[in-house]
């Protein structure tokens, strides 16, 4: 493939975008989340998934009504039509730093899995630094490269839960699940909370892929976006009714990546064991998806807040910075674990649904609205 | 020593490899932003191989956003 292709190569369909929003929530927060709820909603945790559903729903919302008053620019351009320029950047640098921190702390996850359960021998600053290489090639390529990846995993993903659940089905103890609603829907809800940040309003990305969605396919992009919002939610609920039957409501609080340390419980006669591997590859694959498409938002929304041509020369400098600061980022698992389900969700909340919501609510009162577009030259300026 | 070294060798390379590549294409602002964004990352590389003191970004989140997370974690934990 030419090192320029990549110029070319900024038009994605309306199933790429559903397959890749599927792949962005279920991504890093699949092997994460589900403990972080259980620990608050114990057995009542596949009630609290049900209950996001909805929720994603009227996020997406948000994000589908911004992009139809402004359907060929990103959050950082629209943010300045709408607040001035001045303002408009300013809010957009927020997105850069949001999705600054997003990707650092992707990058941190996926290394600490692959440090404590598959790699324990290897160096942090290795494990780091070749994934960053491969985020590297795949945002250099750009979002169709991404897409069409994405395209690939959803296929696996999808494929290795269905071997996974029904390798699972022989260990299920319903019993586990008593007494449901003990303290009322309380508890359930309460559980929601750290689902809210990690990956719900993480989806902001959608604000700086959607105006690459083709033309001709935006007539599909609200069915195709609704129905990946259903396949995440059944995907999630299903992974956190499994782990609640599987391995009870302690066990699960106990483990950091308990549906890793679930799918080693996998034992038919023997003969179908140590399929937890799979799992990893899998799990490895959706964050590669998520990391791409942050540190891809990374670059555009940087780009477009400089006023640069081009997103790409920024590529490989952000890169080398997401690398290092990905091994400092925690002092440790503790500290990781209080940033993540506590302070994460609050801050992703307010950069996620917050600033848009206002941002739209602006366009509504001030009328504003573009067909302007704003996406980078479909050619090299000197090529 | 040597790490510091390594870092600014590399650093000094890609700064060149950057700019040239850029400059033909006319890219002269673009090239100048990710060579600022590089010589970041090598400061930051320098720091953490030194073991020098680094403000985490998560630190800076947390500060900022306490008023808001305490009561909320406070009410999820016992509330």
């Amino acid at each position: 493939m030419s090192m320029r292709s990549g110029y070319v190569n900024n038009e994605i369909t309306s199933r790429q975008v559903s397959k890749l929003l599927y792949l962005f929530s279920v991504g890093s927060a699949a092997l994460i989340v589900p403990t972080a709820t259980v620990t608050i909603a114990k057995q009542d945790g596949w009630i609290s998934m049900l209950l996001i559903v909805p929720v994603q729903y009227a996020i997406v919302l948000v994000y589908l009504a911004l992009m139809r008053r402004f359907p060929r620019m990103t959050i950082a351009q629209y943010a300045e039509f709408i607040a001035g320029r001045w303002i408009g950047k300013s809010i957009a640098l927020t997105f850069v730093f949001f999705f600054f921190i997003l990707s650092t702390l992707v990058l941190r996850n996926m290394v600490d899995f692959m440090s404590k359960t598959v790699l324990p021998q290897t160096p942090t600053w290795f494990i780091s630094g070749t994934f960053m290489i491969v985020i590297l090639y795949g945002v250099f390529l750009g979002i169709e490269t991404i897409a069409r990846t994405g395209e690939i995993l959803y296929i696996w993903s999808l494929f290795v839960l269905v071997i996974i659940t029904l390798s699972l089905m022989n260990q299920v103890h319903m019993e586990f699940f008593e007494p449901v609603l003990a303290n009322g829907l309380i508890t359930p809800l309460k559980g929601m909370y750290p689902v809210l940040g990690f990956p719900l309003t993480e989806c902001v990305f959608l604000t700086a892929i959607l105006p690459m969605v083709k033309e001709s396919e935006r007539e599909k992009l609200n069915r195709g976006i609704f129905g990946a919002v259903a396949v995440t939610g059944a995907i999630t609920t299903l992974i956190v009714f499994l782990l609640i039957a599987v391995m009870g409501s302690g066990e699960t609080t106990r483990s950091p990546f308990a549906v890793y340390e679930m799918a080693k419980l996998i034992n038919i006669e023997e003969i179908l064991v140590r399929v937890e591997i799979l799992f990893a590859v899998v799990w490895i694959g959706t964050v590669f998806v998520k990391l791409s498409l942050s540190v891809y938002v990374l670059s555009v929304l940087l780009g477009q807040v400089l006023g640069l041509r081009a997103y790409r020369p920024l590529v490989f400098p952000l890169c080398m910075l997401i690398a290092p600061l990905s091994l400092i980022i925690y002092r440790n698992g503790v500290h990781s674990t209080i940033f993540a389900m506590n302070v994460w969700t609050v801050y992703s909340v307010m950069q996620g649904l917050l600033v848009p919501l206002l941002l739209l609510l602006a366009a509504l009162l001030m009328r504003k609205r573009s067909r302007k577009d704003g996406r980078f030259p479909s050619k090299e300026p000197n090529a | 020593m040597l790490h510091v070294l390594i870092i600014v060798v590399c650093a000094i390379t890609v700064t060149i490899f950057i700019w040239r590549r850029n400059r033909d294409k006319g890219q002269v602002r673009e090239a100048s932003w990710a060579i600022v964004i590089l010589w970041g990352a090598a400061a930051l590389q320098i720091a953490i191989a030194r073991h020098l003191p680094v403000s985490l970004p998560t630190d800076w989140i947390s500060m900022l956003l306490e008023p808001i997370y305490v009561p909320i974690v406070a009410w999820l934990k016992g509330g």
